[in-house]
C-alpha cells in the first residue's frame, strides 16, 4: 500500500486512475440508484455488452479501412444506438421486455467478437474490452469523465422530484403531466453514457457490478432516494479507489479486483441485514 | 351520511338518466377498446357526474382496469369517444386523483409515506417541494390518521396503511374525480370497512369512480352500479332501489356463470 501512496504523487498515470475512479464513482451511484428502483440494471448489463459490437467496428474501421476513429467513437455511438433501441422497443412494440435485453446483449457482443476476428492484430484489445484497464485512463479522458458526473450531479439534482415519482409510478407521474418517456429516453441515454465511463474501469463484463453492487449495500441502511444516492457514490468511490490501491503493489488485475472488493462488501452487508432482522425479532418477542 | 342518503333521495326523485342536474365530467360514447383481436371493452356508452359515487363491477378479466385507463387516457378507445371534463375546460386531467390496484414499484423502494403523498402533487417541469405542497399533504396524512406514519418507510407499512397512502397520494392533488381500482384487494376485513367509510365520505365532495368485485359492500355504498359482463355490454342502473338491487343480483348470478365460461374456454 505504501507503494501505492508513493507512485500516486509520483506518476501522472495513478493520479489519473484515481481521479477517474473518483468520477466514475459519481456517475455510476447516480445512474445505478435509479436503475435499481427503477429495477433495470439489466438494461446496463444489455448496454454494456452492446457496446462490444462498437468498440470493435471503431477497431475494425482503424486498421482495415484507415478511418481515424478512436474507441471513445466506437463506444459513444454504440451507447446512444442502444439507449434508441431499448426505448423504442419498449415503447412502440409490446414485446417481452427481458426477452429484448437479451437480444440486444447478445447481438452486441456477436458483432463485436466478428469484427474483432476480422480485424488483424486486434484480438489483444478483446481482453482490455472486457476486463478495462484503470491505469490507462489519460489526462484527456478525465474530462469528459468529470463533465458527465457533474452534469448528472445537476440533472439529478434539479429534477429529483420528477425523477422520483417516474422512478416509484410512471403512471401516475403521466396523469400529472409528466413527460415520462421523454424523462425516460434521456435517462436511459444518461446510463448509457456512464456504462461507456465505467466500461474503461472495470470492463462490458463487470460494468453492471458498479451499478448495482453499491445500491445493494446501500439500500440495507438508506430509507430515501437521495440517501442512496449518496451512499451509492461513496461506496463506489471505496470500493473502486480501494480495489485499485490493493491490486498495485502486487499487480493483480485493477477491475478483478474492484469487483471482488465490492462483491465482499455485498455479502458482509446481506449478514449484517440478516443479523439485525434476527436481533430486531429476538427483542419484538 | 345523513346528507349523502338525502342526495340520494332527490336523485330518485329527478330524472333518472341524469343523477344530478350538473354536466358529467366524464363521457363514454360507444367507446370499445382492443388487444389485437382480443375484444376487452365493447361499445360503452355511459356518463359518470360531479360529486357521486359509482361503482364498476365485473369479474376479473372483465376490462374493469380498462376502463378506467381510458379515463385516465393511458389507453385509447379503438372505436367510439371517451371524452373527460369536456364540459369543464377549467378542469385539467391533474385534478383526477387515482389509486392503482398493483404497484410495480421495488418493494425496497426508497421512500417515506410523505415522500409518497408529495408526488400526487408533482407536475410538468422544473419544479421544488414547496412548502404549500408540505401543507397539502400535511392535511391530507392528517385526515387518514397517518400523520404518526410521515417520516416512515413506506415499504414499512401494513397493507391497509399502504393503501391508506395512495389513497393520500390521490387526494394531495385536490382531485374533483377519484378513481379507486379494488381498493380492497389485499387488506384485512377491519380496515376494509374503514376504507370503504373513508370512500363514501369523500364522495360528497368528488366524484369516485369504485373498481371492484366486492358484491357485498360495495353495491350499498354507490349511488349507481356499473357492471361490466363477458359480452362487455354495460348496464347501468340508476339511483339504488329494489329493482336495482335485484338487477344487480342478476348481474352477480351473470357475473359468476360467465366466470366459469371464461376458465373453460381457457382450458
Amino acid at each position: 500500500m505504501t507503494i501505492f501512496f508513493q507512485d500516486l504523487l509520483a506518476h501522472a498515470h495513478v493520479l489519473h486512475a484515481v481521479v477517474g475512479a473518483f468520477l466514475a464513482s459519481i456517475s455510476c451511484g447516480i445512474m445505478g440508484s435509479y436503475l435499481t428502483v427503477r429495477r433495470m440494471t439489466a438494461t446496463a448489463g444489455a448496454i454494456s455488452h452492446f457496446l462490444l459490437g462498437g468498440l470493435a467496428i471503431a477497431g475494425y474501421l482503424k486498421t482495415v479501412a484507415g478511418w481515424q476513429v478512436g474507441p471513445e467513437a466506437g463506444a459513444l455511438v454504440s451507447a446512444v444506438v442502444a439507449a434508441l433501441l431499448i426505448w423504442a422497443i419498449t415503447i412502440w412494440a409490446k414485446q417481452r421486455e427481458d426477452t429484448v435485453l437479451s437480444v440486444i446483449w447478445s447481438v452486441g457482443m456477436a458483432v463485436g467478437g466478428f469484427f474483432i476476428f476480422a480485424t488483424p492484430g486486434n484480438t489483444g484489445s478483446l481482453q482490455f474490452y472486457l476486463f478495462g484497464n484503470i491505469s490507462l485512463i489519460s489526462a484527456q479522458g478525465l474530462l469528459p469523465m468529470g463533465f458527465l458526473a457533474l452534469f448528472l450531479v445537476l440533472f439529478f439534482t434539479l429534477f429529483h422530484r420528477t425523477i422520483l415519482a417516474i422512478a416509484f409510478d410512471a403512471d401516475y407521474a403521466k396523469l400529472r403531466g409528466v413527460r415520462v418517456s421523454l424523462f425516460s429516453f434521456f435517462l436511459l441515454l444518461f446510463a448509457s453514457l456512464t456504462v461507456v465511463v465505467v466500461v474503461q474501469l472495470v470492463g462490458i463484463v463487470m460494468a453492471i457490478a458498479l451499478l448495482s453492487l453499491p445500491q445493494a449495500v446501500a439500500s440495507t441502511f438508506t430509507c430515501r432516494f437521495w440517501q442512496l444516492m449518496v451512499a451509492s457514490v461513496l461506496l463506489n468511490i471505496l470500493f473502486t479507489v480501494g480495489g485499485f490501491a490493493v491490486s498495485y503493489e502486487p499487480g493483480f488485475p485493477p477491475g478483478a479486483t474492484i469487483i471482488i472488493f465490492a462483491g465482499v462488501f455485498y455479502v458482509i452487508s446481506l449478514v449484517v441485514k440478516a443479523w439485525r432482522k434476527r436481533r430486531k425479532k429476538q427483542i419484538s418477542a | 351520511m345523513k346528507k349523502a342518503s338525502l342526495k340520494n333521495q332527490n336523485k330518485n326523485s329527478s330524472s333518472v338518466e341524469t343523477p344530478s342536474q350538473k354536466k358529467p365530467f366524464i363521457e363514454f360514447d360507444q367507446a370499445s377498446f382492443s388487444y389485437g383481436n382480443e375484444k376487452i371493452l365493447e361499445n360503452i356508452t355511459a356518463s359518470i357526474y360531479p360529486e357521486e359515487l359509482v361503482s364498476v363491477i365485473g369479474p376479473n378479466g372483465s376490462g374493469k382496469t380498462t376502463f378506467l385507463r381510458l379515463i385516465l387516457g393511458f389507453l385509447q378507445p379503438t372505436a367510439g369517444k371517451v371524452a373527460v371534463f369536456r364540459h369543464y375546460p377549467e378542469l385539467s386531467m391533474s385534478r383526477i386523483g387515482y389509486v392503482p390496484q398493483h404497484l410495480l414499484y421495488d418493494p425496497a423502494f426508497p421512500v417515506t409515506v410523505m415522500d409518497v403523498v408529495l408526488m400526487g402533487r408533482v407536475k410538468r417541469g422544473l419544479q421544488r417541494i414547496t412548502l404549500q405542497d408540505r401543507k397539502a399533504a400535511g392535511n391530507v396524512l392528517s385526515r387518514l390518521g397517518l400523520e404518526e406514519f410521515a417520516d416512515r418507510g413506506f415499504q414499512d407499512l401494513s397493507g391497509g396503511q399502504r393503501q391508506r397512502a395512495l389513497i393520500a397520494r390521490a387526494l394531495a392533488g385536490d382531485p374533483v374525480l377519484l378513481l379507486l381500482d379494488e381498493p380492497t384487494a389485499s387488506i384485512d376485513r377491519e380496515t376494509e370497512a374503514e376504507i370503504y367509510g373513508l370512500i363514501r365520505a369523500l364522495a360528497s365532495t368528488m366524484a369516485v369512480v369504485l373498481v371492484s368485485h366486492d358484491l357485498g359492500v360495495v353495491p350499498r355504498l354507490s349511488n349507481r352500479i356499473m357492471c361490466l359482463n363477458r359480452d362487455l355490454a354495460f348496464h347501468e342502473t340508476s339511483a339504488l332501489t329494489g329493482e336495482d338491487i335485484q338487477d344487480m343480483y342478476q348481474c352477480g348470478v351473470e357475473l359468476v356463470h360467465h366466470h366459469d365460461h371464461h376458465q373453460e374456454r381457457n382450458r
